[in-house]
């Protein structure tokens, strides 16, 4: 472990608290859907990924094939290929195999805290690595403990918890919002996402109204801020 | 029917497998991707639509409750900037109009 790792670590902290009140949130809602507790460590190490985590187990108890809920939680993960982009020049030292497992430990939080430092100073591919480590760890263990509590609440339907993962997802859908550049490729999609909704069996109402919203954002040109 | 047995361990194994070459794959060719165009106009916008997707059946199908909750968790986001907050409102908004349609 270097200095720089150690440093990485720290730094993550303050967003490191930011995840655990989400991961004890989303561990309630995964032992609602029913998610064994051996499943949500297995998906906590090998996803990890918040968003797309939340996909997974929102889609857990709907009757999806397997491969269509899958492939959601990656679509909504695309935005990772532009944040990997952006740090690939610090983990380029590493070498093939040792950049290969490194890519893995980044998100969001780990993300943004390294992107911010890089610019005070030259930053390294250990920083980032020991912010994605930070994360992990609280990730991990507050989506566990979130689990046990879960399993503790009776009578779910009383607080309104059949509802939580709409209602999480509209929040989450809220900071998405980019302002009035969005009013048609989120039309689009909400009206298409709607009809595949009542007419096709599965989840392919998620695929075909994201997929026309994005293709709604390319064809409308115009400013790009 | 819930994901059990063999297919929630496929789920989780193909959603890993599938975020990490994303992961991989933005770290290896990312910088080979236009920085303007139509192409990243889609880009930028699919995690948004993604989700509006995932969420407006949802809130349609919940009704009326389903949608002042909308506008709750709308204003809740906008004004607190807590995700978490504009949540609980949002389950609030939900239980207590169905309780005051219910009574």
């Amino acid at each position: 472990m270097t200095a720089e790792f150690a440093r990485g670590f720290r730094a993550s902290v303050p967003a490191g608290i930011g995840v655990l009140v989400y991961g004890l949130v989303f561990g309630v809602l995964a032992a609602e859907k029913g998610v064994s507790a051996p499943l949500l460590a297995v998906m906590n190490v090998a996803v990890f990924s918040g968003s797309a985590q939340l996909i997974l187990v929102g889609m857990w108890s709907g009757g999806f094939p397997v491969w269509q809920v899958a492939l959601a939680a990656a679509v909504v993960n695309v935005r990772y290929f532009l944040l990997t982009a952006a740090v690939a020049p610090l983990l380029e030292p590493f070498g093939k195999f040792g950049r290969a497992w490194r890519v893995h430990f980044v998100t969001d939080e780990n993300w943004a805290v390294t992107m911010a430092e890089g610019r005070r100073r030259q930053v390294s591919g250990d920083f980032l690595v020991g912010g994605g480590v930070c994360v992990g760890l609280f990730w991990f263990f507050s989506v566990m403990a979130g689990h046990g509590l879960g399993y503790s609440i009776a009578a779910p339907e009383r607080f309104g918890l059949d509802f939580a993962f709409t209602s999480l997802f509209a929040a989450l859908a809220v900071t998405m919002w980019r302002g009035r550049k969005d009013i048609f490729p989120w039309t689009v999609s909400a009206a298409v996402a709607f009809a595949a909704f009542k007419l096709l069996p599965g989840a392919w109402y998620v695929l075909l109204g994201g997929a026309a919203g994005a293709a709604a954002a390319a064809v409308r040109g115009g400013e790009e801020r | 029917m819930t994901l059990s047995g063999g297919n929630a361990w496929a789920v989780i194994a193909l959603a890993a497998l599938f975020v990490y070459a994303i992961r991989f794959l933005g770290m290896t060719f990312g910088s080979r991707l236009p920085k303007t165009g139509a192409v990243r106009r889609a880009m930028d916008a699919l995690p948004g639509t993604i989700f509006a997707a995932l969420v407006f059946p949802g809130l349609a199908e919940a009704g009326i409750p389903g949608m002042a909750a909308a506008g709750v968790i709308f204003a809740a986001v906008r004004k607190t900037g807590s995700v978490f907050l504009a949540m609980i409102l949002g389950m609030g908004t939900v239980a207590l109009l169905r309780a005051v349609a219910g009574s």
